[in-house]
């Protein structure tokens, strides 16, 4: 007798399976976080309620968590963008933190009124991201070098660069902890008045619509996502493959370069030795999820956003470290992972007498 | 001055085991075609395990058991999903550095700042008390805890297992080439399986080290990027365990010179011409700070030479590494 | 030989989603013959094969052996049971000697405790031949020195030529199918199945194999060839096994059949290969190359001082064996691959090692050889693979922005000219659910409604069924007469006799020979395919051949 697991191809995925795979991935990771509160003596649902009713219900949990969001969106992009092109940004970290010391930097030596300020300083920040990015895009688009290695070993670079920049050239002048001096009331980001939300956020979502309107409708789109889709035919197709590459990776590296300055800018107030957000992590679960359009990322970092302000409000509620929603957002790649390989396959069991494991086979080509 | 080189080298020593650990670890797994960027995540599992054993049962030995099978465990998972599922492995990884951030630094909360008694340092049985005579190196190499040992031991085994048992020989042909050796019966996902779990052990050795030899504390994030290191150690080494230990010295070299030279500046005598252009470049390059980045810089530009240098036979990367395999499927 | 039926299939039946591979096929083979697999592309032979090296399991069907019932679940199934196999695409690991790549997966120990019976005895002999022993000595032990010897020992007393101790990336092709055929020596197979083996080869190359095929069978191996090679079927096998379109038609004596006999087997009605071909008057030169040297994928030159020239309204074929240079000469007059010196005009402009968009912009057309590789983006729709070559101009993009309604109705022109079939709707199907004839029509009408100035094919009836073939044929010859310079390369000699105006033969990266259709000797071109003169065995000719002969 022999457990058999028989695994079919799918030649389409069904609908429920389409659109329910991002809300099943989060339920099972919602399940799966249950237990690990549970260890703690806490009620699962209690922290539920507490982590998402009331951060969505009040105004205070709705306004930290859009605050929160802004970051997000824009690294949720400065993954998304080049995972179009089948290329990973998982640098995003560095860039993001690049981006916040130049624009940081910007803000402290330049006088200028706020609403010169911000835009050269965001504008300063994402060319700083971009340029963080610019040699592993030209390693990977001229000599095939893996981005993924690549951009993580400029995270480590830009870490490093941070720790030295907090202790001698931004050091603020009157102290002597690893930080820079405030920035200016007219380098911070406002709140939009009377609604009091960041105004960070429309930025964020007019980027969203930007690159909605890039991939879907312009000429640019068509290439990138040919060049994502098959990029020996692309190159058969007249793209070329060095300035694609290229822009969808610098273009991910300057969102991520406004990621860090609009935290730095909107939040942080300065720049700190321990400014280790990690949203360049997280934005590889959020490109994930929402890896079927830009609007889906923009929802997707919301969710994100929601689950760590929630996420620090148990902690101070309940004393449940805030690490649970590291735990979480590891719970949802797993899931969303495993998800994607039951959307290819559909599983059989069955036992049998003898085993004649059929597994799936190659449809064309050489028959 | 000797007493400052002595010092040095065993700062570096020191800081090398647990990039050796790991990076043998990283490097089998590699070799077999399976990218593990969850080295990070393994490590603190096995660094929290560890250290929680040995408090509870006061014995260190049974923690780096428990903490090198807690690095295995989580590498089980990194199996499944990318040699079973076909997942994308870099995706995977960081997921697991992820959940072993979030595992340990939660569940390791009401040990963070505790101490345990774990390894202290021994002299070798007979020889030892000739060697730790040596001059510099004696004292740094041969007055080590056990782990440390291990850790030079293993090279030379990774190497024979590599290089001198069938099984090494497999591992690498499907690292190389999953389809041939399929081809050839070789159980392609069996020797990945074994490949990506012997990198937990290795790995959740590492991390037990940490808490239990070099630090013998508990603090969350104590791995402090070491996994890192050993992913980037792996492409300087190009995939040969004796590189390992050279680039595991190099890099634990920059790590120690971070601590001990605080208070050392080299300056250029003030009254010649160039001084006061060279001498803020050369306290930039010589600043502590910066110089933590030289082990990144060096290892990409090993990465770059590596593969634009390769006639492409010769390319040291293993063939098919990142790219899962299926039978049946193109 | 004797009549038993040393290898038996019956009833194999394997399906792949959305094509029956092998529909209840039933084969036997006798002990000590040369059996052939003959079936045109996409026949079946390679899956049934793969099925009796434990590739792939059947949905239904026995194996037998040798009068045993074979459970296959692995290759390493196959291989226990005696079977060997020489695929079509070289199953060796570069980076490893070619001793090491032929123990690959034996493994056996060091010679200490090679389980050596009768001679020895006592507790040494007791100790090692202990079987927990052997598993951990099997495992953790390499045992490469006696081995190697006798490799080396087997190659030399077939004349093969090969040092043993090299890594596989110094040799050339020649020379990796005897490593592989030393593979299956080494295993003692009883039954080694070749699949294709003379399709990089040159005509000499294929008959040394035929020769230590026959040496081989003398000995008692038996042999199956897979093929679609009608005059290798007649050259060297005992017997025929036909099958067409999944289903075997029947097993013959080769003796007594004629090519033409087998070509109706597999075919399966007459096929009329002659296309209406009128005389066109040839017009301006679209391509002139002058001394073109470009190197291969691995570096090395693969195209050696071609000249050649085609003018407007001709078909110049391209007749060559695999791996002489043609594909990289194709990648080069697209712009797809970089010169090394020499220069290429398109209608008099110089485009000499210009991007691949000038060279679409000059009006050149591409089929390449591997069309889902190179051709189209699987995973994108019909409409998206339409516009690929085009999408750039005024028709569909308007400054930034494309307009994807004119977008979806050029891919419904394209679709309802060329008859691509199982498409209901250009913006859902994917370009990777078509079956290969539909793809490759979808291809070629990308290529050739842009109206180009030259037209390169590789290959644009591989992998093809035979309706297709035939509508591709007529296009070709339509768009030569619409004033198109057309390129064709193709394998099939017979193709391009019926198809060229001018036939050129490629050898080793040089245009050997030119000629007509009606002056052309099948012959001599077929010499000229092989340099000309025959091959003499020297050490130095393995440096020539490793150099030369491409993968």
């Amino acid at each position: 007798m022999k457990l058999n697991v028989e695994l079919t191809p799918r030649s389409n995925i069904p609908t429920w399976m389409a659109y329910g795979t991002p809300v099943f991935t989060i339920l099972a990771a919602l399940i799966v976080s249950g237990f690990a509160l549970f260890s703690l003596g806490v009620n699962p649902l209690a922290a539920y309620n507490i982590m998402f009713v009331q951060t969505l219900t009040t105004s205070f949990g709705i306004t930290n968590t859009l605050v929160k969001a802004v970051p997000l969106i824009f690294a949720g992009l400065a993954v998304y963008l080049p995972l179009k092109a089948r290329l990973w940004n998982i640098g995003a970290e560095g860039q993001l933190i690049i981006g916040a010391i130049v624009g940081t930097a910007v803000g402290l030596s330049v006088s200028l009124p706020i609403y010169a300020l911000l835009p050269l300083m965001f504008i300063t920040g994402g060319i700083a991201g971009a340029m963080w990015i610019a040699v592993p895009a030209w390693l990977r688009a001229r000599y095939g070098i893996n981005e993924i290695i690549t951009t993580l070993l400029f995270v480590f670079i830009a870490q490093s660069l941070l720790n030295y920049v907090v202790r001698g050239p931004l050091q603020a002048a009157e102290s002597n902890f690893p930080q820079s001096a405030s920035l200016p009331t007219a380098a911070t980001l406002p709140s939009i008045p009377i609604i009091g939300f960041p105004s960070g956020v429309l930025l964020a979502i007019v980027l969203v619509a930007v690159t909605y309107a890039i991939i879907n409708y312009t000429r640019l789109g068509y290439e990138i996502t040919f060049m994502g889709a098959n990029d020996n035919a692309a190159e058969h197709a007249g793209m070329s493959k060095l300035k694609i590459y290229l822009i969808a990776l610098m273009a991910g590296g300057a969102m991520a370069g406004f990621a860090g300055i609009s935290e730095i800018s909107g939040v942080e107030g300065r720049l700190r030795a321990s400014f280790d957000p990690g949203y360049g992590f997280t934005a590889v679960p959020i490109a994930l999820l929402g890896r079927n359009g830009a609007f889906r990322v923009l929802l997707a970092a919301l969710f994100f956003a929601v689950l760590f302000i929630g996420g620090s409000s148990i902690e101070t509620s309940l004393g449940v470290p805030s690490a649970i929603t590291n735990v979480m957002e590891a719970l949802i790649i797993l899931f969303l992972i495993t998800a994607e390989f039951f959307k290819n396959y559909s599983v059989g069991l069955s036992l049998d007498q003898t085993p004649t494991p059929s597994a799936p086979g190659d449809p064309e080509g050489d028959v | 001055m000797s007493g400052f080189v002595t010092g040095l080298a065993n700062a570096t020593v020191n800081a090398s085991t647990v990039l050796i650990l790991a990076g043998l670890g990283e490097l089998i797994s590699e070799r077999s075609g399976v990218l593990n960027l969850g080295v990070e995540g393994m490590m603190l599992v096995g660094a929290l395990s560890g250290f929680v054993v040995t408090s509870i049962t006061g014995s260190p030995w049974l923690g780096l058991c428990i903490g090198i099978l807690a690095g295995g465990a989580m590498a089980l998972l990194h199996a499944f999903l990318c040699v079973s599922l076909n997942s994308d492995q870099a995706v995977s990884g960081i997921m697991l550095t992820l959940l072993g951030v979030g595992l340990t630094t939660y569940f390791g909360n009401p040990w963070t700042g505790d101490s345990v008694s774990g390894f202290s340092e021994v002299t070798l049985p007979i020889i030892g008390s000739f060697l730790v005579e040596i001059p510099i190196i004696g004292s740094a190499l041969f007055n080590s805890t056990p782990t440390d040992y291990i850790a030079l031991l293993l090279i030379p085994v990774v190497w024979l297992f590599l290089y001198k048992t069938n099984i090494g020989l497999e591992m690498i042909s499907v690292g190389e080439d999953p389809e041939t050796a399929d081809t050839m019966g070789i159980d392609v996902f069996k020797m990945r399986y074994l490949a990506v779990i012997i990198g937990g052990l290795f790995a959740g050795a590492a991390g037990a080290h940490l808490s239990l030899a070099f630090n013998q504390i508990w603090s969350s994030g104590m791995t402090a990027g070491n996994g890192w290191i050993a992913v980037a150690l792996v492409i300087f080494a190009r995939w040969e365990p004796g590189r390992i230990l050279v680039g595991a010295y190099l890099f634990g070299l920059l790590n120690a010179i971070q601590l001990y030279s605080q208070g050392l500046k080299f300056t250029l005598a003030p009254e010649t011409a160039l001084s006061g252009l060279l001498n803020p470049m050369i306290e930039f390059v010589m600043n502590p700070t910066i110089m933590s980045t030289y082990p990144y810089i060096v290892t990409l530009l090993v990465l770059v030479i590596t593969v634009v240098r390769a006639e492409n036979r010769q390319l040291a990367q293993p063939s098919a590494l990142v790219q899962s395999y299926s039978r049946e499927i193109d | 030989m004797s009549d038993d039926k040393f290898v038996r299939m019956e009833n194999i039946t394997k399906t792949f989603p959305g094509v029956v591979a092998n529909d209840s096929v039933s084969m036997s083979v006798k002990k000590g013959e040369i059996h052939g697999l003959l079936g045109e592309n996409g026949a079946g032979k390679s899956t049934l094969m793969k099925i009796l090296y434990g590739l792939y399991s059947a949905d239904e069907g026995d194996i037998w052996l040798d009068n045993n019932r074979l459970e296959m679940d692995s290759p390493q199934d196959a291989i226990d049971a005696g079977i060997g196999m020489v695929h079509q695409h070289f199953k060796l690991i570069p980076r490893l000697s070619v001793s090491k790549n032929i123990i690959l997966g034996k493994r056996e120990p060091i010679a200490a405790f090679k389980d050596n019976s009768g001679s020895e005895s006592g507790v040494l002999h007791s100790l090692t031949s202990n079987n927990i022993v052997q598993g951990l000595a099997s495992r953790f032990t390499l045992g490469l020195d006696t081995p190697e010897k006798q490799i080396q020992q087997l190659s030399d007393n077939y004349g093969f030529n090969i040092d043993v101790t090299v890594p596989v990336w110094e040799l050339g092709v020649g020379e990796r199918q005897r490593v592989e055929i030393l593979k299956a020596l080494y295993r003692d197979v009883d039954l080694l199945i070749l699949d294709e083996p003379t399709a990089v080869l040159t005509p000499t190359q294929a008959e040394r194999l035929f020769e230590t095929l026959k040496t081989l069978t003398d000995e008692g191996l038996t042999v199956i060839i897979i093929t679609h090679k009608l005059d290798e079927i007649k050259e060297v096998t005992d017997r025929v096994t036909v099958l067409r379109d999944g289903r075997d038609i029947g097993t013959v004596e080769t003796s007594e059949q004629t090519s033409d006999d087998l070509a109706r087997m597999m075919v399966g009605r007459e096929v009329l290969f002659n296309v209406d071909k009128d005389d066109v008057s040839v017009g301006e030169t679209v391509l002139n190359v002058s001394s073109l040297r470009t190197t291969n994928d691995r570096g090395i030159e693969a195209v050696s001082g071609v000249d050649m020239s085609i003018r407007s309204g001709e078909i110049v074929g391209l007749a060559g064996v695999s791996g002489n240079g043609q594909k990289e000469l194709a990648e080069s007059l697209v712009g797809v691959r970089e010169t090394l010196g020499g220069s290429i005009e398109i209608t008099g402009d110089d485009v000499t090692n210009e991007s691949p968009n000038a060279f679409i912009n000059n009006g050149v057309s591409f089929v390449p050889e591997d069309r889902h590789r190179d051709g189209c983006a699987g995973t994108l729709s019909i409409m998206h693979n339409a516009v690929m070559k085009r999408y750039a101009d005024s028709e569909f993009s308007d400054g930034f922005k494309l307009n994807y309604e004119a977008m979806e109705e050029y891919a419904d022109t394209l679709v309802e000219e060329f008859d691509v079939r199982g498409i209901n709707d250009v913006r859902e199907i994917n370009a990777g659910e078509l079956s290969g004839g539909n793809l490759q029509k979808l291809i070629l009408a990308r290529e050739m409604l842009r109206e180009p100035d030259l037209l390169v094919a590789n290959q644009p009836t591989r992998g093809v069924d035979v309706g297709a073939i035939e509508f591709i044929r007529e296009r070709l010859v339509a768009q030569r007469k619409s004033g198109t310079g057309v390129l064709l390369l193709s394998e099939d000699l017979d193709e391009l006799f019926d198809l060229s105006d001018r036939i050129l033969t490629i050898y080793q990266g040089e245009i050997v020979h030119e000629t007509t259709p009606e002056e052309a000797d099948r012959q001599r071109i077929s010499l000229e395919m092989n340099g000309g003169k025959e091959e003499v065995k020297q050490p130095t000719q393995i440096a020539a051949d490793g150099g030369r002969s491409g993968f």
